[in-house]
């Protein structure tokens, strides 16, 4: 039986772990290793291959949430983890310099996931900037013909994450 | 087939009046009838509002006369049962069912409801008002209607009638009706025209639904 496992991407920093860490079942597997460059002004370590959570079901079958490592140098991972995936969660800084750039590359790189599958979007860290609304997010991806939910969300609330799960299930079961 | 129908409004508020048309015009596409709202007095029906004294009057003395009327009000002010009525605040399942009950008593002579008739085998393209989701509504429209996400996720996609809509998540048509009106304001929707093929009416069966129906179930989501 193939894998069931829902992938959750974003830049370095964004949450990623800590939104694994709110749905899993289990203590998340990392494969982290300590941060030499500039992101070691934000966070000790990094995910540098991937990190995984489970959902165990009733009926024993669990369900995995990966978690890509964020930075570029490792997207040949990318690829690797979004194989088979049921779907995809992109996570986004809102309080990054450019957001909107950060999304494209996100969707760029996992366009075929995508196209087969689904997405939504969580914008993290909106009490901290507020120069990128949900709307601009909503009109960049109609601009692509993209339509799915854009959803405000902090990745250590299981609620919100559980809110993300539920719009992409819903996007899915509707595809 | 659709036949013209006139309705007018007798005593309503600026708000009620407002709310009357908006609900008639968003419902045009699941009445039996098309409906006009009219200042004339030689209309199909007359909606009245009953909860004051010169409204009551005004209605008993129109039944007297032999004239439909619709009673709007509260429930206490509200006539002997089997009248028409419409309950305060307006809600668009009651006057849906108004509505399409007047049409029936006058098509087919007795009570008994009967579902809307489908033409199944001809194919007929019609352009009608659809309904598409322009952003994901907040918790709490989505806490408010449980099952709610697949109506977000049927609505984002693309525009659907609610006719459509109830078809394809499987939900009331006044839950869905209640939904799309609470999004509707708070600009979370908007209306597009779209074309329909009544032929074309496929069974959406979800993906993975029995997977996701227990990931729900242990997220402790609503759905």
């Amino acid at each position: 039986m193939a894998e069931l496992k829902f992938v959750i991407t974003g830049t370095a920093g964004v949450g990623k772990t800590t939104a694994i860490c709110a749905l899993s079942d289990v203590p998340p597997v990392a494969t982290d290793a300590d941060t030499t460059d500039e992101l070691s002004l934000i966070k000790n370590t990094t995910t540098v291959a991937f990190d995984f959570g489970e959902v165990i079901l009733d009926d024993g079958v669990r369900v995995r949430i990966y978690g890509t490592p964020g930075q570029e140098r490792f997207r040949h991972m990318w690829e690797i983890i979004a194989e088979g995936a049921l779907g995809l969660i992109i996570l986004v800084d809102n309080s990054r310099p450019d957001p909107l750039q950060d999304l494209m590359m996100y969707i760029d790189n996992f366009q075929q996931l995508i196209a087969e599958t689904g997405f939504v979007v969580g914008v993290t860290r909106c009490d901290r900037s507020d120069r990128v609304s949900i709307d601009d997010y909503y009109s960049y991806l109609e601009s692509r013909e993209l339509f799915c939910p854009v959803i405000e969300a902090d990745p250590r609330s299981r609620e919100d994450m559980v809110a993300l799960m539920d719009a992409l299930m819903a996007m899915l079961e509707c595809a | 087939m659709d036949s013209n129908r006139t309705i007018s409004l007798h005593g309503f508020r600026d708000t009620d009046e407002t709310v009357f048309c908006s609900l008639l015009s968003l419902l045009s596409f699941k009445t039996n009838a098309v409906w006009e709202v009219v200042e004339d007095e030689t209309c199909d029906v007359t909606v009245v509002d009953v909860d004051s004294n010169q409204g009551l009057s005004l209605a008993e003395t129109m039944e007297n006369n032999g004239r439909r009327v619709i009673r709007f009000g509260q429930l206490s002010s509200m006539g002997a049962a089997g009248e028409m009525c419409l309950q305060k605040p307006l809600r668009a399942a009651n006057i849906l069912k108004c509505l399409n009950s007047l049409n029936q008593g006058d098509s087919s002579g007795h009570g008994e409801q009967t579902a809307v008739p489908v033409v199944a085998e001809s194919i007929k393209e019609e352009t009608v008002a659809g309904f598409r989701l322009r952003r994901w509504p907040c918790q709490e429209i989505l806490n408010a209607y449980p099952g709610s996400s697949r109506l977000c996720a049927l609505l984002m996609k693309e525009a659907l009638t609610i006719e459509q809509t109830v078809e394809r998540s499987g939900m009331a048509a006044d839950i869905v009706w209640d939904f799309v009106n609470a999004c509707q304001q708070r600009n979370f929707v908007v209306e597009q025209s779209i074309t329909i093929t009544t032929r074309n009416r496929s069974e959406h069966k979800p993906a993975n639904a029995g997977l996701f129906a227990m990931l729900r179930s242990r997220f402790g989501s609503r759905g």
